[in-house]
């Protein structure tokens, strides 16, 4: 009994030795020390960047993308908090990356508009996909909305409630009516002022396309907001967010209910002012142009830059009612590996593209030099 | 005694077994079920007859609409071209890049042929087939260069903005320093390089396609330098399918028609 007693007390000391060892092997936890706190310098305070910050997996990329948006002279980003990343278990909150975010956007000193959405495993139904959101599930997402407004009351103060829900894949393929939407504006509103009395609740956000009646994609933007508002959204929404490209065409191209281009946001706006909403701000939350080679919609990086500019000074001269314009979309953490990426002005390797620098100029109010960014064609030698 | 004589393989016996039952996947049914959806999709990957082909048609010239209306395009000749290999019936589900893999997850599609890049975050939201064409970039020379380090100290004309600017601007930092010579076009750089202004250009495979396509009497190196292999998306678990799919684009490659599709189109 004794020698069996020793024997197990032996193997206990050495594997006690083992684990101690491979405790001892793990290295500590990254101690991530962030910068002293920085002020924005900018001529256009209507500069703003939609941000990728929430897939972002080292911090230190987190504080380097806002400090790059800050350099720019963007005084405010859009950034996604996903409602399934947050509360991935019902009625248990993990704010550790939201807050990251928030902590590093104040430290640079960029104010934050926040979008809603994507929908927890445990709020729909399975097999789904995240964007599913059954009308019985409303409350829950309206109760995050409200812990969310709570929590960050006094520094976000904009919300935007769910990503262009007139496109069907934005609702999982389930019913993307504008009645649809109406419905969850009115139940998530409430909560939303209960959580914060001064947030400001975005509504919209809604995709540009021609999308007819029957489709089965999506809907026309125009139609849905004029449906919106016979559904009674209008007592349900502060401001409207807008997205608006302007695919190939350039920034002051003018606007047609046929045409998907920069000013069709003029139209969404004739269409506020008819409803009595004309009072109401207007957040361009996605706007931009894309460079992509093989794109139906892309133009030359050349062309990007100089409308994306054009885009900036129609907002600063004739869009009184718009707050802010927003590109989509900085930077994100990996790469897309499609007509996605042309979007963005930085790599996910933090490389700048020239976009960049353009915009910077732009925002810090710096003359133009003259010097072109690219090469005279060559000439055939005859 | 006899506890501390045959104890260490006592123990050691435990440890094996302990080991054995990690290797037991966690649930049993699934698992059983797993195997039995993989069986009856084995016997018969699109039991319908139709294979639902998701196509990004905003992405010329692999697909897109004509004034028309209709739907053309690399990819939708490539679609019709498995499903005859595969003898099943083509539907052309044309769906937004944006909501590809959705539509996948949805049971929208069968399959995606839509430029997608195989990458690994992609490999999580569905399985990849083996690549029908290469979209990377070429660099373009006479020189007989055929990587990055063969630049350095020379000059290397691009697309100001574009992808290859990117990577132009990441071998700066990685080799000798070189010229770089950015044009506000893709033809605008191989032209600087055709008429002797630049050893080369760093261009997509396909502006490098048309490019040589308008100038039949330029024949330059053309190796590539990087690789973005297309390839065909299969909902995740329909193993079966990608299988087939895999054999139908082996099938195109050995009889020479996904080569003619390439010299059609790209």
């Amino acid at each position: 009994m004794i020698d069996a007693m020793r024997f197990v007390s032996s193997w206990l000391f050495r594997l006690g030795c083992v684990a101690l060892t491979v405790a001892l092997l793990t290295p500590a936890p990254f101690r991530f020390v962030t910068a002293p706190p920085q002020t924005l310098i900018t001529e256009n305070p209507h500069v703003c960047v939609h941000t990728d910050l929430i897939h972002e997996v080292d911090e230190w990329k987190i504080e380097r993308s806002l400090s790059l948006v800050r350099e720019m002279g963007a005084s405010t980003i859009v950034e996604f908090f996903p409602w399934a990343y947050v509360e991935s278990e019902r009625g248990v909150y993990d704010w550790r990356q939201a807050d990251r975010i928030v902590h590093h956007a104040r430290n640079q000193d960029v104010t934050i508009i926040a979008r809603m959405g994507l929908v927890p495993d445990w709020a729909r139904p399975d097999d789904s996909t995240l964007n599913t959101l059954p009308p019985e599930s409303d409350r829950y997402f309206a109760e995050f909305v409200a812990a969310f407004a709570a929590r960050y009351a006094g520094i976000i103060d904009h919300i935007i409630i769910w990503n262009e829900p007139n496109l069907a894949f934005e609702w999982g393929f389930a019913d993307f009516s504008p009645e649809r939407y109406a419905d969850l504006l009115r139940v998530v509103y409430p909560h939303a002022r209960r959580g914060n009395p001064d947030v400001v609740v975005l509504a919209g956000a809604l995709a540009p396309t021609l999308e007819p009646e029957d489709s089965t994609n999506g809907l026309n933007d125009l139609l849905y907001l004029e449906r919106m508002y016979q559904a009674g959204a209008a007592d349900y929404f502060d401001g409207l967010a807008v997205h608006t490209y302007g695919f190939n065409q350039p920034a002051d191209a003018p606007p047609a209910p046929s045409a998907l281009n920069f000013r069709r946001a003029e139209l969404l706006y004739a269409i506020m002012a008819e409803h009595g909403d004309a009072h109401k701000p207007v957040y361009i939350t996605e706007s931009g142009w894309n460079d992509s080679p093989r794109w139906t919609y892309g133009v030359q990086p050349s062309a990007r830059i100089a409308h994306t500019l054009d885009a900036f000074r129609i907002v600063a001269d004739d869009w009184e009612q718009a707050r802010r314009l927003c590109l989509w979309i900085f930077r994100h953490p990996t790469p897309r590996n499609s007509y996605r990426d042309h979007y963005t002005l930085v790599t996910p390797e933090f490389q700048i593209k020239p976009i960049y620098y353009a915009v910077q100029a732009y925002a810090l109010g710096a003359e133009a030099d003259g010097v072109p960014l690219w090469l005279p064609a060559p000439q055939e030698v005859r | 005694m006899m506890f501390a004589r045959y104890g260490r393989f006592l123990l050691a016996g435990i440890g094996l077994i302990l080991l054995g039952l990690l290797t037991i996947p966690p649930t049993v049914d699934h698992a059983r079920t797993s195997i039995r959806e993989a069986r009856a999709q084995r016997a018969d990957p699109f039991p319908s007859g139709v294979m639902r082909v998701g196509i990004n048609p905003n992405n010329p010239p692999f697909a897109f609409y004509t004034p028309q209306g209709e739907m053309i395009g690399f990819e939708v000749d490539l679609a019709h071209a498995l499903a005859a290999e595969i003898g099943v019936e083509v539907v052309l589900v044309p769906v937004g890049f944006d909501a590809l893999f959705d539509a996948l997850t949805a049971d929208r599609v069968d399959i995606l042929i839509a430029a997608l890049i195989a990458d690994n975050f992609r490999g999580t939201r569905a399985e990849l087939s083996q690549p029908y064409y290469d979209a990377g970039l070429m660099l373009v020379n006479a020189m007989g260069w055929d990587a990055m380090r063969d630049v350095a100290g020379h000059a290397l004309a691009f697309q100001l903005g574009g992808t290859a600017d990117e990577v132009a601007r990441n071998w700066s930092r990685r080799i000798a320093p070189f010229t770089m010579l950015p044009y506000e076009t893709p033809d605008h750089a191989l032209d600087a390089v055709r008429l002797g202004i630049a050893p080369a250009a760093l261009v997509e495979a396909s502006a490098v396609a048309g490019y040589l396509r308008a100038h039949p009497d330029w024949t330059p190196d053309t190796p590539y330098v990087v690789n973005q292999p297309y390839v065909v998306g299969v909902r995740a678990g329909a193993s079966a399918i990608r299988r087939e799919v895999n054999r139908a684009i082996s099938a195109l490659y050995r009889t020479g028609q996904m080569q003619t599709l390439i010299e059609r189109w790209l």
